[in-house]
């Protein structure tokens, strides 16, 4: 095996995964003969070892006690009956392989230790902010927010990435007694959210959105910052709002996207689906599918361009979509989305445009294609990329 | 009901007298670890579950005569570590170091030692690991989970991702290495400390 081609970090990950093959083990042995070599893989070992594992359901524990009880008081009556004693045995054996054949993790645990965590310090991640400005990382993999709302809304997570608002209790509130929530989403990462009115959100990297855990009488509204893509469930009685800086975007049920991130002074809104009317501030346009409304910030105008709006939105399924875009766009684009900062040190100026379409993990590949595109090269030094001549 | 015992003497006093309160403690206490602790010595839930199985339905089979002279834990982990040892399932483990003429290396620098799994037992480290994973970034911190805590295959991982089994790899190492840099000085203080312990 060749020094310089070797990733030894993947070698000890095949060696803790008991995968290694045997070019792999030998090269392992020789390696560890070094001291420093020997401090480091003990270091993985350990971290190996302690994030680990399966364990056992709470309950099933439970369960699996109490049917061992009962073996074990049948045991102790009928001593003297070896036969028995062996036959309830292997039953209550196989009965509790059948009960602990579920797994789970500890999220219970990992909640607690998280929101007494919480007043320590300052969390990183994604931040959900109750009313009361108590913040929680929902990132963490906890299954249950418990009761912050308490009684008409509970807050559950879905998944890796999303939280719903589930209502138990359906009531009316005037407007001016709305508890707001907001999630707070930073580069590198997007969330979505279910609202308590069975709208669906997805909020992009480097975005925002406040919203009332529980919606008023007349009116849906919400704020939004940066990029946030809706799946409005239709409620005639209730109309829609976002409002995103200068605009005001008004729905009934329809699917579409703000974006206010602010690149070229410009924010915008993306129809998919139904109709929206976008005010800024006493002019408004009504909008059709696959059009985009574009306000500039910075002189005023506004302007309806025609674009495939499912292609726009794309980012909520984790595919980033570059289509005809500037280097300048692209940077912006990409330094969002994988939460990096990248450095141009070519000292050259691109005027290329450029197309393509970027899983969200993969952030190699979508530096590796611009490059080789340009004919330059890149270093990467943990969230920081240079681009080299 | 589960009696708070303090001391190990007690308990097994009162296990030999088929006091099951006794098993029920020990039951409870130590199930989770020690099938986790299995599942990383053999890569393999089913065979992990049946060793753990194996080691209580003996400790209560032979209450009796039971004779153990360290305490409950390293009793235990002992009895895993061994058991997990004459399983099949590590046999395959451990079949490329002994072409290799390396099963010592294994076993004294691989493999996961019952005492070095008893020190790391419940340590404060553990807390800050969960907390470092909360921070890598979205995918390494997907697939991490779903690897580590979730037990899946890598295999299974890249078809639930969508992603190749390599980029799954990548994301472990990465996460890995991540954590390491995150958390070196912990780690060197366990290491330094459970040098010291076991010297």
């Amino acid at each position: 095996m060749d020094d310089k081609t070797v990733n030894i970090e993947e070698i000890l990950l095949h060696i803790l995964e008991e995968r290694a093959n045997t070019e792999e083990i030998r090269y392992f042995s020789e390696w560890i003969g070094v001291e420093e070599n020997r401090m480091l893989f003990e270091k993985f070992k350990k971290l190996w070892n302690l994030s680990a594992g399966i364990h056992a359901n709470k309950e099933m524990l439970e369960a699996g006690v109490k049917d061992y009880r009962l073996f074990m008081e049948n045991s102790l009556k009928s001593r003297r009956n070896i036969g028995l004693f062996r036959k309830i045995g292997s039953v209550a054996a196989v009965l509790l392989m059948v009960l602990f054949s579920i797994l789970w993790m500890r999220k219970d645990v990992m909640v607690d230790s998280l929101n007494q965590k919480q007043e320590e310090r300052p969390v990183a991640g994604v931040i959900l902010k109750l009313a009361n400005n108590k913040e929680i990382n929902v990132l963490s993999d906890s299954l249950y927010l418990l009761g912050e709302i308490g009684e008409i809304v509970t807050i559950n997570k879905t998944d890796l990435r999303g939280i719903t608002y589930d209502v138990r209790d359906s009531v009316i509130i005037e407007e001016d007694e709305l508890s707001y929530n907001q999630i707070i989403v930073p580069a590198g990462e997007r969330f979505s959210v279910r609202l308590s009115d069975g709208t669906k959100v997805w909020i992009n990297s480097e975005s925002s959105l406040r919203y009332p855990a529980y919606f008023g009488k007349n009116v849906r509204e919400v704020e939004a910052r940066g990029n946030v893509y809706f799946e409005v469930t239709k409620d005639s009685t209730r109309p829609f709002v976002v409002v995103s800086r200068e605009l005001r975007t008004e729905v009934l049920g329809t699917r579409f996207e703000v974006n206010t991130y602010g690149d070229r002074d410009e924010v915008s809104t993306t129809l998919v689906e139904g109709s929206v009317r976008v005010n800024v501030g006493s002019r408004f346009v009504v909008m059709k599918p696959n059009q985009q409304f574009v306000f500039n910030t910075k002189n005023g105008k506004m302007d309806v361009v025609e674009v495939n709006a499912a292609r726009k939105v794309m980012w909520r399924d984790g595919i980033l979509i570059i289509d005809n875009e500037s280097f300048r766009d692209v940077i912006w684009k990409l330094e969002r989305w994988y939460g990096v900062s990248i450095v141009n040190e070519t000292g050259l100026v691109f005027t290329q445009s450029f197309s393509g379409e970027f899983d969200r993990e993969d952030i190699q590949a979508a530096i590796e294609t611009m490059c080789v595109n340009l004919n330059i090269t890149y270093t990467m030094d943990k969230d920081r990329i240079i681009l080299k001549r | 009901m589960v009696l708070d015992y303090s001391e190990d003497r007690e308990l097994l006093m009162l296990l030999r007298h088929g006091e099951i309160s006794a098993f029920v403690d020990i039951y409870t206490k130590y199930y989770d670890a020690l099938l986790n602790y299995a599942d990383r010595l053999l890569n393999d839930v089913e065979t992990a579950r049946d060793v753990v199985q194996q080691v209580y339905y003996k400790i209560w089979e032979n209450r009796a005569t039971l004779n153990i002279s360290l305490s409950v834990k390293a009793y235990l982990f002992r009895s895993v570590y061994h058991g997990s040892l004459n399983t099949l399932a590590h046999r395959k483990n451990i079949q490329k170091y002994e072409q290799e003429q390396l099963s010592d290396f294994y076993f004294s620098t691989i493999i996961q030692s019952p005492e070095a799994e008893e020190t790391l037992w419940k340590s404060d480290i553990e807390e800050a690991i969960q907390e470092a994973i909360t921070v890598l970034p979205e995918k390494c911190r997907e697939v991490f989970v779903l690897s580590k805590i979730e037990g899946l295959k890598n295999r299974e991982i890249a078809e639930k991702l969508g992603i190749s089994e390599k980029t799954v790899e990548r994301h472990m190492s990465i996460a890995l290495s991540k954590l390491r840099d995150e958390l070196d000085w912990l780690l060197q203080i366990v290491l330094f400390f459970s040098v010291s312990h076991w010297g």
